[in-house]
């Protein structure tokens, strides 16, 4: 036995000094020691901040912000639309989960903290990107209080494996105020004020956001601050639309107008086709949503609106025939100068994220809350007109709600599709009023026991199971299971 | 002069053997046949020590295929080419003898009882050992045990032959995977596979293998036994060796058979008046309206369209021989193998050569060449049978003209998919394995060897415009993986007998091998020509990449064995690796093993036993195994890129999986109790082990909080056990000359507990739970009780039982209640689900956390989808020429879920067609009592997954096999100039008893985290065939 453990010794020397051979880097990836240290790091790593955008958005973009909304009610085929458009959420839907959401954020951390330490690049470059991680970190984070409340706050990457990586939800007031507004503030100190490109976060797109999140926080004062600062921005945003051709460019051609602030690009070679061409838009007329007749009734009632035909095909309606396509976002087919719906995995729908027409009705809003109905109607008016859309007479306008409910529904017009009308039911309070007797009607259509939105607390969206799981620190939105 | 020569005459040798090979190949090996001498009669009584006669001797002329039995008297009569020939006499229960004929006419030898069969070598690590001297758990298959079974490839030939080894296939595809594990599963994601040695060699494909050219196959189970390979070792280690030319002048084997398959099974499915009953329902339109659109109005049986009589041939020829200093093996094998839906193949071809040359004592070199090459067209089932069964039979599948109609509805056509849609496979792969013995004392071996594998998979896929939706778009993609693998090992091997008592056996040796594997995909649309597939066809490429990853080890091995009389046995083996998969400062393991056996037999206190107990043998082992599947940079931390695009910027963003530098080795420790009887001269032998096995440092992908960013960390954390018996019989009742009878039985029983995880965090996916204190593959859905019959039958007590409404006389409830048979009369509560009220035809679930909500907490474990045991029984049945052999195969009390069917009920999507039995019982009004929920999409979530309605017991019983061949009597055969010849008639499948209503119960258990779900494979076949071997 000794002479077998005197020969294994040397044999397992000489092993050890094979370590070479047995070190074997990545051929494919990049150890995290490699990367962070030239200046296309910083605009690659950036990138992948965008491409989680992508990500979270491409099934989200109208499930969060619209679905469960009066723009749309269930079609096509699968249960998961019926749950999603009548207040059935559960913790195992989808769509709850916010792990896409926390990756981009996840992502901004690391650009956050590494840009800083890339020697050779300029610190206007370096500001820029940081501007960027920092806008998009707190957009993310928008999304994510007002779907979920509170919600856990990460602002640097998990990096250590000892780390305890459980946080608890932080409440939704103390993400606005210790996380959005500085993080926007920061952005807009840092961000470079001569680059205007759509695709990514500028000097416009933080302005709109600050408004929005002012306007989330009913801090009125501050939102006609930051829109009025957005207005002044050397760039001269301004709604100017006047066309069937010019509204639809906005969407499908952003770079070229004024009314775009933030878009989210496409290329379906590289990202996969856009969800949208599922969601509302399919090629094969089995949307998963189509309009609700609330949303259709109002685009109905004025013919002349240019917003009515760039939502969807008005020989359908011409036909009687149910409208389940939207098409709002499409480019025209050069033959038959009508809009092509796209096969789902070739969709190159760019997301509109902000727009000029977004911060000015939430102005008008901010002006009507504070006393300024004149000033609210200016705006009210100056978009209708350039819409072809008959001017409202203020007068007929008589308390500070009414005005408040017709901005609203300029905006679900205006904004119809774009993440927008579900998120401002909830910020005026319009929920139940909207939505119970729409789920009634729905209740009724489907044979099922009519009971209305039931709880005002479903308004949250359930915290996923799979998180639950993962972080027994969270807590579920009552009443939602735990 | 004399000492040149020798070389001399076997280069020529050598030489000659190159040239049987080309003979081979050319088939002008018939000639030699002719070569056979007429010989010498020899004759003689076979007796036993005490004197009687003994029956059913086998008598063979040595180094050949030459033999005969003897008969009741004890007789027999055979030819012996001449003086020098040696006569072997062989019977179990008794050991070899073996007698030079020399000059003698007569022969009449004594045989003495002993082991025989015992006295075979069984292969491992590194070595052999007699089977007598065996302590750790090993199994063995011979090649006569696979012949049985016209297998088609070694995991079809190994299923239900071994005790605790289990195969499961995953469908009845031609070329389909296999499951293999081995005493359970001990891991989560470190890879459940056995290790494979082929050979000697690490790293051979074993698909390469053709199930005829293999000698014998070792399953070594216990850690014992396993743990000289290590870190690779914890799923236990599969030993296989190919066949040697023996020495003699050449023999060649030439074997056909040819098979037809058809299915066997066929599903109920929706018929036109289905369908029209289904869509009243679904309209709640009572009108039962013809469609008047040719489109709609056709009654399709689609399995009938889509299966066929599918067709199996296979050749194999080999050709072995030599003699003193140079022995060769060579065989070619050709398999097309039909599948039984349209268009669907797999043909594989399969070479081997085998060479071991010994120009002198001290030294031997040789080699095993394998290459195998593979085509095939895999269909994919869940476009093709999957939308068969769910397309609605109304839909027309031909337009007059007899072109096939696109996609209708949504629905896919799939006689069109089956027939247009490209899945092609062509996979290549060679493997070289080489080695050289050099003994430098009659006790000391030195051998020195490599292994070499290519591996090239080019996989081509193709949708025409024909099936998309829009009929004007198509894509396909070539993805080809190439790997190539190396392997070298040098090793002593050290056997010395001290004295008459002692024996010694020991091994030390060390190796280190290089995986590495690349992959490249390209996928593109618009194809210019749909008859041009390559990839300058396709004007959009929307995917163009490569991949390639490398992975190192290095590993010293060791065994240590000492015997003393072969009564108290001793082995203990050791081996320690590293591996680049793992930590810098967690690199390498060490893994030890000891085993010790104790023939108690063989001990004088038990002589009395002698008389019927011939082998008596207590094992016992314990030793410790290790796993390193893991991805070859799991303990790194990397950045991605490459699907990370935007704007024309491809971002770079750290890999959503966290690399855990201090990765390290999953490590199960297993120890095993075996006992080994046989009784009455070998003919009743029973093989008895239990094995507890733990595995610990499990290597696994742990879910984090998403909010990190990270979805799983790479961890080393946790443990599983499992434990197990396992016994086989293998008992010879009949045993005379004209007729003989075996059977072997066996059978194992194993569980397979999690015993802790990461943070105790509980591993959920879709359909399971995994959580400390259950069992691997826990169902975990929502009980199904049943449907409401009325909106009123949704109705509870405080304590939420159910309450029963009382029916008026207008047979609608009156809204009073009872409890119990007792009127009712306190609060009534009513369940909400997904935002609503059940009500009348919406499944009635077990409210388990008793509140007013049916939600995922209400969800509990429906059972396991492992079964509970498994079992094989071979019989064979020898009367004179003819031999009936068969065997079953038990696996029983299994969960499988059936998502083909839950699927088809889903009621989501209106062409999709729901089985027959859920149109005709969904229901319909108020009061309706079924046990299917109505056929509305209603958001309630009736068709939720796991619903334990669509969960089924996967117990079956199956005649696997069923074979009856002839030989040709010998004074026949020698009279057209052959050896011998096999005639045979077989049957595969034949008979499955089951309770489970979809195609197969039998499935793999591929994924230990996700185990146990039939989304519509590809049914396996019934297969009968026949065939014909001959030796030359």
């Amino acid at each position: 036995m000794r002479k077998i453990i005197i020969f294994i010794m040397p044999l397992v020397l000489a092993l050890t000094s094979c370590e070479k051979f047995l070190d074997q880097q990545p051929i494919s990836s990049l150890s995290n020691e490699l990367f962070w240290k030239t200046n296309e790091d910083a605009r690659l790593g950036n990138a992948a901040i965008y491409d989680a955008l992508q990500k979270t958005l491409t099934d989200s973009y109208i499930d969060w912000g619209d679905a469960r909304s009066d723009n749309f009610t269930y079609s096509g085929t699968g249960d998961y639309q019926i749950l999603v458009t009548m207040n059935g959420l559960t913790s195992l839907t989808n769509t709850a989960n916010w792990n896409d959401l926390y990756t981009t954020i996840s992502r901004a951390n690391v650009s956050i903290k590494n840009l800083p330490t890339i020697k050779t690049l300029s610190i206007i470059d370096r500001d820029h990107y940081l501007a960027q991680a920092h806008a998009v970190r707190a957009y993310m984070y928008f999304y994510a209080i007002r779907l979920w409340g509170a919600v856990p706050v990460w602002l640097t990457p998990y990096e250590n494996v000892n780390a305890d990586p459980k946080k608890p939800r932080t409440p939704a007031d103390s993400v606005i105020n210790s996380v959005i507004i500085p993080d926007l503030t920061k952005a807009l100190s840092l961000v470079n004020k001569n680059v205007n490109l759509v695709f990514e976060i500028n000097q416009g797109a933080i302005l709109a956001m600050l408004t929005d999140v002012h306007m989330w926080k009913k801090d009125y004062a501050a939102a006609i601050a930051s829109s009025a600062q957005f207005s002044a921005l050397p760039f001269k945003y301004d709604v100017t639309a006047a066309t069937h051709l010019d509204y639809r460019n906005i969407f499908t051609n952003p770079a070229t107008s004024k009314e775009a602030i933030w878009a989210l690009n496409w290329d379906y070679v590289k990202d996969g086709g856009n969800e949208i061409a599922l969601r509302i838009g399919s090629s094969g007329n089995t949307s998963n949503y189509e309009i609700d007749s609330v949303a259709f009734l109002k685009f109905e009632a004025d013919k002349n609106d240019i917003r009515r035909a760039v939502a969807y095909d008005t020989n359908v309606v011409n036909a009687l025939n149910d409208v389940t396509q939207i098409w709002k976002f499409y480019d025209l087919d050069p033959i038959t100068a009508k809009p092509k719906y796209p096969i789902r995995a070739e969709s190159n729908v760019k997301l509109p994220l902000y727009r000029t027409a977004d911060v000015l009705l939430l102005r008008a809003e901010a002006l009507n809350k504070t006393g300024d109905k004149a000033g609210a109607f200016a705006i009210l008016n100056k978009i209708r007109t350039l819409r072809k859309a008959k001017p409202l007479v203020p007068t007929a306008f008589t308390t500070v709600e009414s005005v408040e409910n017709a901005i609203l529904d300029e905006r679900q017009m205006e904004l119809f599709a774009e993440s927008r009308r579900w998120f401002d039911l909830v910020r005026t309070g319009k929920v139940l009023s909207a939505m119970d007797p729409l789920i009634r009607k729905r209740q009724r259509y489907l044979r099922l026991i009519e009971t209305g939105f039931t709880d005002p607390r479903k308004i949250l969206w359930p915290i996923s199971r799979d998180a639950l799981t993962r972080n027994a620190l969270l807590t579920q939105n009552a009443p939602y299971s735990e | 002069m004399k000492k040149q020569f020798r070389p001399i005459i076997h280069q020529r040798q050598g030489v000659s053997g190159i040239r049987i090979l080309v003979l081979f190949i050319g088939l002008t090996m018939l000639t030699a046949a002719n070569l056979l001498g007429q010989g010498i009669k020899v004759t003689g009584t076979v007796r036993d020590a005490s004197g009687a006669v003994l029956e059913g001797v086998s008598v063979t002329v040595k180094g050949t295929a030459t033999g005969t039995l003897t008969d009741e008297k004890g007789k027999y009569t055979i030819a012996a080419n001449d003086a020098k020939t040696i006569l072997v006499f062989s019977s179990i229960g008794f050991s070899d003898l073996q007698e030079l004929v020399g000059t003698r006419k007569s022969i009449s030898p004594v045989m003495n009882a002993g082991s025989s069969n015992l006295e075979d070598v069984v292969v491992v690590g590194y070595g052999t050992q007699k089977k007598r001297d065996v302590t750790g758990a090993i199994a063995s298959v011979s090649s006569a045990q696979i012949a049985q079974r016209q297998p088609k490839d070694l995991l079809d030939a190994l299923q239900g032959q071994v005790p605790g080894l289990q195969i499961g296939q995953s469908s009845g595809r031609p070329g389909a995977d296999n499951s293999v594990r081995i005493r359970g599963i001990g891991t989560l994601q470190g890879g459940a596979d056995p290790l494979y040695i082929v050979d000697g060699a690490q790293g051979v494909d074993i698909a390469g293998i053709n199930p005829n050219d293999i000698e014998s196959v070792e399953v070594l189970k216990d850690a014992a036994s396993a743990a000289i390979y290590g870190s690779r070792s914890a799923n236990g280690v599969i030993i296989i060796t190919t066949k040697k030319g023996k020495e003699g002048r050449p023999a060649v084997d030439v074997r056909y058979l040819t098979s037809a398959s058809e299915l066997s099974y066929k599903i109920p499915q929706a018929n036109a008046a289905d369908r029209r009953l289904y869509d009243m329902k679904l309209r709640r339109n009572l009108a039962q309206n013809d469609s008047l659109n040719p489109s709609y109005n056709a009654d399709n049986d689609y399995q009938d369209l889509l299966a066929r009589t599918a067709v199996r041939q296979q050749v194999d020829l080999n050709v072995s021989g030599g003699n003193k200093g140079l022995n060769y093996y060579g065989g070619i094998g050709y398999l097309s193998d039909e599948g039984i839906i349209i268009n669907s193949y797999a043909r594989v071809l399969r070479g081997r050569f085998n060479m071991d040359f010994k120009p002198n004592p001290k030294f031997s070199a040789g080699n095993r060449l394998q290459v195998s090459y593979q085509t095939e067209n895999r269909i994919d089932d869940g476009l093709t049978l999957n939308q068969a069964i769910q397309r609605p039979p109304t839909f027309r599948v031909y337009f007059p003209d007899g072109s096939l109609a696109p996609n209708i509805g949504g629905r896919r056509n799939p006689v069109a998919e089956a027939l247009y849609r490209k899945n092609n496979y062509e996979i290549i792969s060679t493997n070289l394995y080489t080695y050289a013995n050099y003994n430098f004392t009659k006790d000391l071996k030195l051998t020195v060897d490599a292994n070499i594998r290519v591996n090239n998979t080019e996989n081509l896929r193709f949708s025409p415009r024909i099936l998309s939706n829009t009929g004007l778009d198509n894509n396909g993609s070539i993805n080809n993986d190439m790997k190539t693998y190396w392997m070298t090992q040098a090793f002593f091997n050290y056997s010395k007998k001290i004295g008459k008592d002692h024996s010694v056996t020991a091994v030390l040796g060390t190796s280190a091998d290089n995986d590495f594997w690349r992959s490249s995909s390209m996928s593109g649309n618009n194809y210019v020509s749909e008859t041009v597939l390559t990839f300058n066809s396709a004007q959009v490429i929307t995917e163009a990449t490569t991949s390639e990853q490398r992975s190192t080890s290095l590993s010293g091995f060791g065994r240590l064995g000492y015997s003393y009389k072969g009564k108290y046995l001793f082995n203990s083996n050791f081996r320690t690796d590293a591996s680049s998969k793992f930590g810098k400062d967690n690199r390498w393991g060490f893994f030890p093993s000891a085993s010790v056996g104790w023939r108690f037999s063989d001990e004088s206190f038990m002589q009395w036993a002698e008389k019927f107990l011939g082998e008596g043998k207590i094992r016992a082992s314990y030793g410790q195994t290790g796993n390193d599947r893991i991805g070859a940079y799991d303990a790194i931390q990397r950045y991605t890129f490459g699907d990370n695009y935007y704007n024309g910027a491809s971002g770079v963003a750290p890999f959503n999986i966290f690399g855990n530098s201090r990765l390290s080795w999953e490590s199960t420790s297993q120890t095993n109790v075996g006992l080994d009887l046989s009784f009455l001269a070998n003919r009743l032998q029973f093989t008895f082990d239990y094995y507890n096995k733990v595995t610990d440092k499990l290597l696994y992908r742990a879910p984090l909080p998403t909010e990190t960013g990270f979805n799983n960390v790479n961890v080393n954390v946790g443990s599983i056990q499992n434990k197990g018996l396992e016994f086989s019989v293998n008992a010879t009742p009949v045993r005379k000359k004209n007729l003989q009878w075996n059977i072997i039985y066996n059978m194992s029983f194993n569980r397979a507990n999690v015993k802790s995880l990461y943070n105790n965090i509980t591993l959920r996916s879709a359909y399971w739970i995994t959580e400390p204190g259950g069992l691997l593959g826990n169902f975990y859905g929502w009980k199904a009780l049943g449907v409401y019959p009325y909106d009123a039958s949704n109705a509870y007590d405080e304590s939420w039982q159910m309450l029963t409404p009382v029916i008026g006389t207008n047979n609608l409830p009156t809204g009073a209640y009872t409890y119990g048979g007792k009127p009712y009369s306190g609060k009534v509560n009513r369940l909400y689900t997904q935002g609503n009220l059940l009500k009348g035809g919406d499944m009635i679930w077990q409210n388990t956390v008793a509140d007013s909500v049916i939600d995922d907490n209400d969800r509990i474990g429906l059972g396991n989808a492992q079964p509970k045991f498994i079992a094989g029984l071979s019989n064979s049945v020898t009367y004179k020429g003819l031999t009936l052999s068969f065997n079953f195969y038990v696996s029983w009390g299994a969960k499988l879920y059936n998502k083909a069917k839950a699927d088809m009920n889903r009621v989501v999507t209106v062409n999709v067609t729901p089985s027959p039995d859920y149109i005709r019982g969904a229901w319909f009004n108020q009061g309706d009592v079924t046990q299917w929920y109505m056929a509305q999409n209603n958001g309630m979530g009736n068709s939720r997954e796991l619903s334990s309605l669509y969960l089924e017991d996967a117990s079956f019983i199956r005649l696997r096999n069923l074979r009856l061949s002839y030989a040709l009597p010998g004074t026949w055969v020698k009279k057209i100039k052959l050896k011998s010849i096999n005639a045979f008639a077989y049957g595969n499948n034949l008979l499955t008893w089951t309770n489970y209503s979809w195609y197969d119960p039998e499935i793999d258990f591929n994924n230990p985290l996700e185990m146990g779900v039939d989304t519509g494979r590809y049914p396996r076949n019934r297969e009968f065939g026949g065939g014909i071997n001959i030796n030359l």
